[in-house]
């Protein structure tokens, strides 16, 4: 095994997405038998570099070279057959197909060269399978599995059935507990002896150094560092990480009251959230913050009856919150701005005026809840345009025909019409201009400001430490810490956010059994 | 002692729990035989069976080609006018003069153009599968009255053509010998053979299925094309028993073939249904039809007991699903 061959060389990848320059010039070597781990905040970079890689998308510039030749993959298919293997975040399965199906699909074995040897297939399967020490019978359909068994089985059908080089691999520990992990360590172990490199993305820094090799670091779609895993501390990877300064186009804002405005106790959604605890103050703007996979993105969610609550209490102004459905929770107060605003927001072929009063015709401008009284929305629709400056072509211009960051302030807007006790916001400001978003954040600030508690979910740190006054970082579906003031920096963000070793914790916590469930 | 000696190794075998789901579609046949018996003295006898038997091969043959295209994912609602399509190709060309098979050959191949054109449009078209197949099941029927002017043909058709599906072999009706031979060739294919595999493999995700490298619009253009084959392949049986060419053959056979799928448990979505659950839907409702016939239920009040089947089914399958997610 040469150590210093390069199984993978990428040269200068640049791409963007629109005016958004997502890599720029971006060069990494992976050699040959070994872990490199890929860190980065969200939107570093990460997720479009191993599309690169696999063939998702193209780079705009630049080349990859695998062992040494130039090669250009259209689809991951292309990648896979020519030795680089990707294991998506997305588990890639046929769920109404057994398990030895999906490992051998595509490469069945046969019999005359026309039917398929299902007894060789089945047994190779469950060989394979046993040979891990995993716990899934071959036969059974995939949907029947644990979310943990899939991934296995489609690592296992990535590493094993397709001679890869290189294998890709994705937060692959997301769903799986620790001995799964072992599992799955061990089969990265048997792949590096064989010579088979593995890019490894993933937010745990304690199995990071666990596994791999060396370690890269990307920033704003640029690479900071690369350096042996020997060779780096953690709190060093936490610093290569962040390291950007705030710009000073948030909002002043003034203190928040002391009565407690929104108040969640023990929230927990099956599988996603666990005992999550925090309070939102009048006039005070609380942040959500963590990585993929933590539980951030679905307090806000839970919260707005999107998700199963399974346990907890939530209570707005003393009354308690009776979550069963979004229309439920609009009816109690809740005003919310959705994640994704062309699926979950907008009627993109309505007007903005039918968009603004969607929620509240029967409401607020009804007769007996049954006639539209077109006259009243219009003049109120107006206004609110009026108030946030939205840009019409003309005054029936369909939304979906407004930029991002119209369309954005008219989701807003909505909420401006009628009176509620919460404002959940979700990514307020993605896929929004400069300007558009200071627009944003001055309205988000007003309504705080009239005594409107407000939750903001954003993947930008920046974001949330201009905004606000207190921010909930999320790990592993828990409240890990909640920053304020001093503390509210992107490294304390991030170091909360990280998913580490007991150690951290202190000697304490090492004779503590680790726990088997992450 | 006997514990230890039919212990299996765990999780090894397929689980031999008796899932009651998958054999829901046989419980409902032979409860339909217990009404049949109750019903009418004539149900039971040897010739009845066979007659269901001989008068469900058509439509069965065109829900086989409709199980093709669903579990890939897609929907073909070109197969009745496609039937009519074979019988007056097959009825003009024998007519005509031109030998029995290849006059068979004609119709099929006729048939299998359409099926490659609706996989086209959707496949390379992306179109709908409804709104494509939509299309053509209302184009081919135009054609199909261009072809005869509209009216049946009687003349000239030739007795050595009529034998296909008015014999018997073993007194035993060929139509029953179709059934068995398109279902063989069904459960062979599907469940047997990659591109059977692969057909489920599209049905049940296609972004996968590419990824594992299987060829997702060759395989779903096939599927189309194999059901224009057997459509039209109805369509030649069906004018072989009655001995005419009749330009309104197969009128609303798409919506019996959709109906025999899914009584059968076949998932509209793709991916999902077996060759026996499609025999079942198939003996469901030829049984169902029969036993109203015999009972003299008006042509039009039969088609309210098949709704019901329809929709009892439907109701079982969401139940099915609640209650195993």
């Amino acid at each position: 095994m040469t150590v210093d061959a390069n199984a993978l060389e990428i040269r200068g990848i640049s791409k963007s997405f629109g005016a958004n320059k997502v890599l720029v010039d971006l060069n990494l070597t992976l050699k040959k038998g070994e872990v490199h781990a890929l860190m980065g905040e969200n939107g570093a970079g990460k997720s479009t570099l191993i599309k690169i890689i696999s063939g998702v998308h193209h780079a705009d510039s630049g080349a990859i070279f695998l062992d040494g030749k130039s090669v250009k993959f259209h689809s991951p298919f292309e990648a896979q057959v020519g030795g680089v293997a990707t294991l998506f975040q997305e588990i890639q399965e046929i769920p109404d197909l057994t398990v030895a199906e999906n490992l051998y699909a595509g490469i069945e074995p046969t019999k005359y060269g026309v039917f398929i040897d299902w007894k060789s297939l089945h047994n190779n399967a469950q060989l394979q399978i046993d040979e891990l020490g995993l716990n899934i019978d071959a036969s059974q359909k995939m949907r029947k599995l644990t979310p943990s068994s899939r991934k296995m089985v489609e690592i296992i059908r990535a590493v094993h059935k397709r001679a890869a080089s290189v294998v890709i691999m994705d937060e692959p520990t997301a769903n799986l507990n620790q001995g799964e992990i072992d599992a799955l360590f061990t089969l990265i172990d048997e792949l590096k002896r064989k010579g088979i490199s593995i890019i490894y993305v993933s937010h745990r820094i304690r199995e990071i150094f666990q596994i791999a090799d060396r370690i890269s670091v990307l920033r704003d779609g640029c690479l900071v560092k690369t350096e042996s895993v020997g060779r780096i501390k953690e709190d060093e990877i936490v610093r290569l990480m962040v390291g950007r300064d705030l710009p000073e186009f948030y909002p002043r804002r003034e203190p928040p009251t002391e009565t407690v405005s929104l108040d969640v106790r023990g929230l927990a959604v099956d599988g996603e959230l666990d005992d999550v605890t925090f309070d939102v103050k009048s006039r005070e703007i609380v942040g959500i913050a963590g990585l993929e996979g933590s539980g951030a993105s679905s307090v806000i969610k839970a919260l707005f009856g999107l998700k199963q609550v399974a346990l907890g209490s939530v209570e707005i102004d003393g009354k308690r919150l009776v979550i069963t459905s979004p229309k439920h929770s609009i009816a109690q107060g809740l005003a919310y701005v959705p994640e994704d605003r062309k699926a979950d927001g907008l009627f993109l072929n309505k007007t903005v005026s039918f968009n603004l009063t969607a929620s509240v015709l029967k409401s607020h401008f009804s007769w007996h809840g049954l006639i539209v009284r077109k006259r009243l929305a219009q003049v109120a629709s107006e206004n609110v345009i009026k108030r946030l400056g939205i840009k019409l072509s003309g005054p029936f211009a369909k939304i979906g025909s407004l930029s991002g960051g119209n369309q954005q302030k008219s989701l807003f807007g909505r909420w401006l019409i009628g009176s509620y006790k919460v404002l959940l916001l979700e990514e307020p400001t993605r896929g929004v201009d400069i300007g558009a978003k200071l627009e944003i954040y001055e309205e988000i600030s007003s309504l705080a400001k009239s005594g409107l508690p407000v939750l903001l979910y954003s993947s930008e740190l920046l974001e949330l430490i201009g905004m606000c006054d207190r921010v909930i970082v999320m790990k592993n579906g828990r409240v890990s810490g909640i920053l304020s003031g001093e503390e509210l920096t992107e490294e304390n963000i991030l170091d909360k956010a990280l998913i580490r070793d007991n150690r951290a914790i202190g000697h304490q916590a090492m004779t503590q059994p680790i726990p088997s469930s992450v | 002692m006997h514990t230890i000696l039919s212990n299996k190794k765990p999780g090894s075998r397929v689980t031999n729990k008796f899932a009651f789901a998958e054999y829901m579609p046989l419980f409902v046949v032979l409860f339909l035989f217990i009404v049949g018996s109750l019903s009418s003295d004539r149900f039971i006898q040897v010739n009845n069976i066979l007659n269901i038997f001989q008068y469900a091969a058509e439509p069965a043959i065109i829900a086989i080609g409709m199980m093709f295209v669903v579990l890939g994912r897609g929907i073909d609602l070109s197969v009745g006018s496609v039937m009519g399509i074979g019988n007056v190709t097959a009825a003009l060309l024998v007519a005509a003069g031109y030998p029995v098979w290849l006059s068979i050959v004609g119709a099929i191949l006729f048939g299998a153009m359409i099926g490659l054109i609706n996989g086209i449009l959707v496949t390379r078209g992306k179109m709908e599968p409804i709104i494509a197949t939509l299309a053509t099941m209302i184009g081919a029927r135009s054609v199909i009255y261009f072809m005869t002017n509209g009216a049946p043909l009687f003349e000239g058709i030739p007795e050595e053509f009529k034998v296909i599906a008015q014999g018997y072999i073993f007194g035993v009706p060929n139509g029953v010998l179709f059934l068995v031979i398109a279902f063989a060739g069904a459960f062979i294919i599907l469940g047997h053979t990659r591109y059977g595999r692969h057909i489920y493999a599209v049905g049940g995700s296609e972004e996968t299925a590419g990824l594992f490298g299987i060829k997702v619009t060759w395989i779903k253009t096939s599927t189309y094309v194999i059901s224009g084959m057997l459509a039209a392949t109805a369509g030649v049986i069906g004018a072989s028993r009655l001995g005419i060419g009749d330009p309104n053959a197969g009128v609303g056979y798409e919506l019996i073939a959709i109906t025999m799928i899914v009584v059968g448990g076949v998932r509209l979505a793709g991916g999902v249904g077996t060759v026996f659950g499609v025999f079942s839907g198939v003996l469901i409702v030829s049984i169902l039809t029969n036993i109203l016939q015999l009972d003299n239920v008006s042509t039009h009040a039969q088609h309210i007991f098949l709704g019901v089947a329809l929709i009892g089914m439907m109701l079982f399958l969401s139940w099915k699903d609640v209650t195993e997610a």
